[in-house]
């Protein structure tokens, strides 16, 4: 439901564009907020499917029908834990600062959900902290 | 019939102030539109259009309306939206010829370390983030500008890696390995917001971690002390 909390053992995924990839490796960039959004939009794998190949493959449908002028073969999806990134960043900045992972669906995707309370002064360590916690096996290409 | 000069005169922009009052059509960008594949002819074509069209809008205008139902109120309303819209694309395409013009700067600044990869580099990213979202600013200049005024103070610093944000700032981040790093995000009023991860001098197994936003022009006095020169210079 549109506000709940994700599960910590769940994982969410964001879409990085190649402005934010140099040599393969995702910067903390792709992770960053325009000032003008409330929160970083990333979708619910396991929402999607309790299988992780079968959620990519429904989140690059997602993609490439949000994007009609179509998703760059370099483009990446980065996943990443969410009770990884819950405590690493309540770890580093204290419960006080701690983000919010939130389903906020779509009626075009059940999967979207967002990460709110990123603070302006917090922006680069924020982004840098849920950057290191991508996965080693949570790249994939965006398009097939 | 309805003479709608008055009111031309009344809310249109001066957009050749807009257009030539800052230093945006330089023999840089020229040098620069090489590197730029389709986007230099793309910027330079909205430019003239978006210069062009006010010519021909306010000759238009100027003549009486064929509609005398159209109410003065109306027009005045068309007018300014018109006037808005021209105004965004003229500073869109001034914003992007400010960008190449700086990314062709560091290409001919040779004593700054690797000042052609880095160019080669920005060329790139500006390219793709126009591709990504065309009516937007490829790369936002202010954020460049203070990028290019560290590297400039500091020009022997190693290459580090380079993306855009999605405000079109200038991210970078120099990394000895994955607990060891620098990285720095441009913002576009003179300030950086900077990360550092780096072993614990103590307890070698843990990582401090060290951020912050400060002036561009205090950023390596902010960083220096911190022991990590050795790893981010040449």
């Amino acid at each position: 439901m549109k506000g709940d909390e994700i599960p910590k053992k769940d994982c969410v995924a964001r879409l990085c564009k190649p402005s934010t990839i140099e040599n393969q490796r995702i910067l903390a960039a792709a992770f960053m907020l325009r000032l003008d959004e409330e929160s970083l939009s990333v979708n619910w794998l396991e929402k999607l499917d309790s299988t992780r190949s079968t959620a990519i493959d429904k989140l690059r449908r997602i993609y490439a029908s949000k994007f009609p002028g179509g998703i760059k073969v370099s483009a990446k999806i980065a996943v990443v834990n969410v009770g990884e990134v819950l405590n690493k960043i309540e770890e580093e900045l204290g419960a006080e600062h701690i983000i919010k992972i939130l389903h906020n669906p779509t009626v075009t995707d059940e999967s979207h959900a967002g990460i709110y309370n990123i603070e302006a002064d917090n922006h680069l360590i924020i982004a840098e902290l849920i950057s290191s916690a991508i996965q080693e096996d949570g790249v994939f290409q965006a398009r097939e | 019939m309805c003479e709608a000069n008055v009111k031309v005169n009344s809310t249109f922009p001066d957009i050749s102030a807009i257009a030539f009052g800052k230093k945006a059509i330089t023999s840089d960008y020229a040098e620069e539109k090489a590197e730029l594949r389709g986007w230099a002819s793309e910027i330079d074509s909205t430019f003239e259009r978006a210069i062009a069209f006010p010519k021909w809008f306010y000759r238009k205008a100027k003549r009486p309306f064929s509609n005398p139902e159209n109410s003065p109120y109306a027009e005045e309303q068309a007018l300014s939206r018109l006037s808005d819209a021209l105004t965004n694309v003229v500073t869109l395409t001034l914003k992007d010829r400010e960008a190449t013009t700086l990314i062709s700067r560091i290409r001919r600044a040779f004593y700054i370390q690797n000042n052609s990869a880095i160019a080669d580099r920005l060329t790139n990213l500006f390219v793709e983030s126009k591709e990504d979202d065309p009516d937007e600013v490829g790369i936002n200049s202010d954020s460049l500008n203070n990028y290019i005024k560290f590297i400039q103070s500091n020009p022997r610093l190693k290459k580090a890696s380079i993306g855009i944000t999605s405000d079109k700032n200038i991210y970078v981040r120099w990394e000895a390995d994955k607990n060891k790093f620098l990285s720095i995000h441009f913002l576009q009023k003179d300030k950086a917001q900077y990360v550092i991860f780096k072993p614990d001098d103590r307890k070698q197994q843990e990582t401090r971690r060290l951020y912050g936003t400060v002036p561009t022009d205090s950023l390596m006095e902010e960083i220096e002390p911190r022991g990590i020169l050795e790893w981010i210079s040449e």
